[in-house]
């Protein structure tokens, strides 16, 4: 039995080896995916620029004269257009990441090629 | 808002079918097990094409659930060595990455030296490893171990995420169909199984935990090693055992793990041979019902308590041997519950701290649409900060009142009070709505809010009425304005209650207009007394909603402890035991009705917790004999197991108490049944220990046995209180026995029980008392209790009531004299001359009534000699002996001997002919110290 145990382990190893860029593409990038999903969502969450887009005619801190009602929508205007940035941002980071995972490996690789074929 | 509450239930929504204390056999599941490969999941060396490695499966709610974890010799020591791949896995890639980056330097040294110095010339940039010569002009084969040692880092993040994959979660439970109980669906064979849609068949497995599954291993190998052709659920437990959270629950329980192990160990039979062992049809329950109690729990993985829970309710071996050693159903399934309610507190705390991030620090909503409120603000307490920086204690089993609140303020009202005595827990009811808010989990209109306390203290301080209503309108003012404000106030009675010329404050008027706007939410709590008083006439009344916050049950308030139990024990450095919250929760419900559940039995754990630090030290198990130590010593109360002595004592209590009460063997025996089933706790909690009329003419020994038993039972004659019933005879006298309304603290009655709950209540000479006061005896006879004239329920289950009576002596005595039946003495007694005196509902309500025997001129001899050993033992005092002769007792029961008065004459009898006879023998200096001074009737007395 313990020779059949072997004989699998020894299988699983190279099917592991093997397995890794299968898995990097596939499972491996699935969940780089979702956690970006998650990270631009707490942000998002965060920085809020939809609900200041959604109040940009809401007068802030309940300054309901006209030139509160003025300095609101500028105010509210500026920050979702600083919000918006820094998400943007943001995003942009973590895409990049994601790409990085997937760009990476096949830079490795062809950098050890290249550097193996002189 | 549909299922708001889900985040945060807790126990309280758990079915209550496992709240019995007997064990209950786990209903079977219908399963279809793999015939072909025997549940193995393969066949010879391939797999199963009948089950296609499904091995046993069973189908439930949509679904088809199977086990997909092969539990065979070859397949589990195969996950063993995989374990051991992986870590030789991380520790080859670790090897290969360090080698690479060390083959890399090693090789490429020379040539970055001369990179760097070119580089410098040609590029003017770079240095060593970051020159930029070397990365773009040099070809050298070295380079490709430094991108092979990055792939090595690639190789382990790949190894590190694949073996640290959550576990898939049990499926939610959904709410509000507690009740529905589903049929159990009967699989025919495994075509039936392939024709699932792919997303309803579920590896239950893979919702176990990684401890659930290891556990399973273990018991396993332990099979294996007993050479047991079968895995049964003994293996299971023994392995469950050798879990940390297991360990934990056990000693919970008071258990020690390794006896119970060697215990259940002991039906193990090593077999000869070498058979690998199959799971039996018990262990294939188990991992069902496993996953069936995660699904009714709510608890998001299968672990080890479930397993657990599983594995006792499928074995009655097990259970047979847990009930010996006092583990019922209740007690283990309250300790896991405990277990549970830690972990979800965990989580909770965790998740509040998280989503509190996204939560503003300065008191204003999300689009910054508040207006800050600097005026309140002087006046308040922000709980929604408060409940962010961790300062709030959990909100345990009222998810149904929280609930409750909140489809109140969906329907629209504006302001909700709560009302509950102290204690109940309205101000960890509010915690727990703040505690929703921060997560957001909350109806809509109280999203994005801050819940803000206003401190009735402050608001107070300093000013007169209108001075305080004034304050409370520009409050007003800022909250409207402001529009992200709930507003908390508790006591609200508190506010209520004065007028202009009187202390204290009356702003109902003004509460309830600001109510009324619309611009406010107000969630406040109160008294019932305060609601009652200040409230319900008032305006406020009809602007708020109530919510009645009742007692918790006994199973909530342990559900409480156990969520506090944590910080105790990290303040005092002891563990609690189950069955040390459980007593605490059962005493303060029995005892201390001067409060609530869960805050009573909350301080009484925390002082026991001080106690046995004091006591036993650190690191130790607070036992249910501690909290019974605590409590008697509380309320004199005796809570903690009987010693030997004590059992010895009561089983001979009758010879005790006849050293003081001479004859009435009737009435003694009575007694001491009475007090023997009280201390045993034989008996109906919701009464008094016991109640008995007494009934013969003066002198019988009533008085003095009720004496006796306050002496014998109740440690002394102190915790007797005597009422003198003679002294109520009209009507209006009952304000002295419960007190004058609305006065505290002035029923003689009522504050004496009050203060001394454990006592022996002797009402002396019933007969002469008026009828109607009588009446409020019934009450107090049925149900142990009576309500004082503040509306305190004082509780009297702890009380031995006697009641004596002269009623019928002079039918007695003709009776005895003319050498009547005893019983039928008692029948007449019964018929005719009680009824003269009280009514038959009320003699009814007694457990016994005692007829008292005249004393024979034997009796009073007797007596003589009890009372005399009183006038031995204070000669002795004084270094002087002295006996009585036989002819000088017959003389004293000559002398002292009344039919009519018993044994009262005696004591005058005594005084006469030998105390006073002793006095003048001390005075003239007769008798010196060692001298020994006789009575013997004949010669009176004298010195010998």
């Amino acid at each position: 039995m313990w020779i059949l145990a072997i004989q699998r382990l020894c299988f699983e190893f190279i099917f592991d080896i093997l397995f890794f860029p299968f898995w990097w593409y596939s499972a491996g990038l699935l969940r780089v995916v979702i956690w970006a999903q998650q990270m631009i969502a707490r942000v998002n969450q965060q920085f809020a620029p939809g609900l200041w887009i959604k109040n940009l005619f809401v007068p802030m801190f309940g300054q309901t004269d006209r030139q509160g009602r003025l300095m609101s929508v500028f105010m509210r205007f500026a920050n979702f257009v600083g919000r918006s940035i820094a998400l943007f941002i943001w995003t942009v980071l973590v895409i990049g990441l994601v790409l990085l995972w997937v760009i990476l490996p096949i830079l490795f690789v062809l950098g050890a090629i290249d550097a193996l074929t002189i | 808002m549909g299922d708001i509450a889900n985040p945060f239930c807790f126990g309280s929504n758990r079915r209550v079918d496992h709240l019995t204390m007997d064990f209950q056999k786990n209903p079977n599941i219908p399963v279809l097990p793999c015939q072909t490969c025997q549940m193995t999941g393969a066949v010879g060396m391939k797999g199963c094409h009948t089950c296609k490695g499904y091995m046993v499966a069973r189908a439930a709610r949509d679904n088809v659930y199977f086990f997909g974890m092969a539990l065979t010799r070859h397949h589990l020591a195969l996950q063993r060595a995989r374990r051991g791949l992986y870590v030789f896995e991380m520790i080859g890639a670790l090897i290969f990455t360090g080698l690479a980056f060390l083959f890399f330097w090693w090789t490429t040294r020379p040539t970055l030296s001369m990179a760097t110095a070119i580089d410098g010339l040609q590029y003017s940039s770079g240095h060593g490893f970051f020159s930029s010569y070397f990365w773009i002009e040099v070809d050298h084969p070295g380079k490709a171990f430094f991108f092979l040692g990055l792939l090595g880092i690639c190789g382990l993040i790949y190894r590190y995420m694949r073996s640290h994959t959550a576990p898939a979660e049990v499926e939610m439970r959904p709410y509000r169909q507690d009740a529905v109980k589903e049929k159990e669906k009967v699989l025919g064979d495994w075509k039936q199984v392939k024709n699932f849609p792919h997303n309803s068949q579920i590896d239950i497995v893979k919702a176990y935990t990684s401890g659930a599954k290891l556990s399973i291993e273990r018991a396993y190998a332990l099979a294996d090693a007993q050479n047991s052709s079968q895995l049964q659920a003994e293996h299971v437990f023994v392995a469950l055992l050798e879990h940390m959270d297991v360990k934990g629950i056990f000693i919970r329980l008071g258990i020690p793990v390794k006896l119970l192990s060697a215990k259940i160990s002991e039906g193990f039979v090593a077999q000869k041979g070498n058979r690998a062992p199959l799971p039996n049809d018990d262990v294939i329950q188990i991992l069902f019902h496993a996953y069936e109690q995660a699904y009714d729990a709510r608890e998001p993985q299968v672990h080890v308590t479930e397993l657990l829970l599983a594995t006792v309710g499928q074995s009655s071996h097990i259970q047979g041997i847990l009930y010996d050693i006092e583990v019922d159903n209740e007690k283990l399934y309250g300790v896991v519950e405990w277990v549970r309610i830690r972990n979800k507190l965990r989580r909770q705390y965790h998740a509040t701290l998280r989503a509190g991030s996204h939560v503003s620090k300065h008191g204003i909503d999300k689009a910054m649409t508040a207006v800050a409120t600097p005026f309140l603000n002087h006046f308040s307490t922000d709980l929604t900060l408060a409940s962010m920086y961790g300062h709030h204690e959990p909100c345990v089993a009222r998810d149904k009142e929280i609930d409750e609140i909140f489809r109140i303020v969906e329907a629209g009202r504006q302001s909700i009070v709560l009302v509950g005595e102290h204690g109940v827990g309205k101000r960890s009811i509010i915690e727990g709505i703040v505690e929703r808010m921060i997560q957001d989990v909350v109806p809509k209109r109280m999203q994005d809010k801050r819940l803000v306390q206003i401190s009735t203290s402050a608001l107070l301080a300093g000013t007169t009425v209108s001075g305080a209503q004034e304050r409370l309108l520009h409050m007003a003012q800022e909250i409207a304005k402001a529009k992200n404000i709930i507003l908390c106030i508790h006591n609200i009675s508190d506010l209520m209650g004065g007028s202009a010329d009187a202390p204290g404050l009356d702003v109902a008027g003004t509460l309830s207009d600001l109510m009324r706007s619309g611009n406010i939410l107000v969630l406040a709590t109160s008294t019932v007394d305060g609601f009652n008083k200040h409230i319900s006439r008032s305006r406020l009344a009809s602007a708020m909603t109530r919510v009645n916050i009742k007692e918790m049950e006994t199973d909530q308030a342990i559900q409480v402890l156990q969520a506090k139990a944590g910080y105790i024990e990290y303040t005092h450095n002891v563990f609690f035991s189950y069955n040390s919250l459980a007593a605490a929760v059962e005493y303060a419900k029995r005892f201390f009705h001067d409060q609530c559940l869960p805050q009573s039995a909350i301080e009484i754990i925390s002082e026991v917790a001080s106690y046995t630090k004091n006591t036993r030290g650190e690191h130790v198990l607070v036992s249910q004999d501690d909290v019974a130590r605590v409590t008697g010593e509380k309320t004199g109360i005796p809570t903690t197991s009987l010693t030997e002595n004590e059992a010895d004592k009561l089983l001979h209590l009758e010879d005790e108490m006849h050293k003081r009460v001479v004859g009435q063997f009737e009435a003694v025996n009575s007694v001491a049944n009475a007090l023997r089933r009280a201390r045993m706790q034989v008996r109906s909690l919701d009464r008094p220990m016991a109640n008995f009329l007494f009934l013969g003419s003066t002198g019988v020994g009533k008085t003095e046995l009720a004496k006796t038993i306050a002496e014998v039972y109740f440690g002394g004659e102190e915790q007797m209180i005597r009422v003198d019933m003679s002294e109520y005879q009209n009507t209006d006298s009952i304000y002295r026995l419960i007190g004058q309304p609305g006065k505290q603290g002035t029923g003689l009655l009522t504050e004496a029980v009050r203060q001394k709950p454990f006592s022996l209540v002797l009402l002396d000479e019933l007969e002469k008392a008026h009828p109607r006061i009588l009446d409020i005896f019934l009450q107090v006879f049925d149900d142990g209790r009576l309500t004082d004239s503040v509306g305190r329920v004082i509780d009297f289950t702890n009380t031995i009531i006697i009641a004596t009576s002269n009623a019928g002596t002079a039918f007695i005595q003709s009776a005895i004299r003319e050498h009547k039946n005893m019983e039928d003495i008692r029948k007449t007694l019964f018929s005719q001359e009680l009824k003269q005196h009280f009514r038959p509902e009320f003699i009814n309500r007694f457990d016994g009534v005692v007829v008292f025997k005249p004393l024979l001129l034997d009796d009073i001899k007797h007596i003589a000699g009890i009372m005399l050993a009183r006038v031995e033992a204070e000669l002795d005092e004084k270094g002087m002996k002295f006996r009585v002769t036989e002819e000088g007792l017959s003389t004293l029961a000559q002398h002292g001997y009344d039919p009519e008065y018993g044994a009262r004459p005696m004591r005058r009898a005594i005084q006469d002919h030998v105390e006073n006879a002793i006095a003048e023998i001390l005075l003239r200096g007769e008798a010196s110290r060692g001298e020994t001074i006789v009575y013997d009737g004949e010669h009176g007395v004298y010195v010998e």
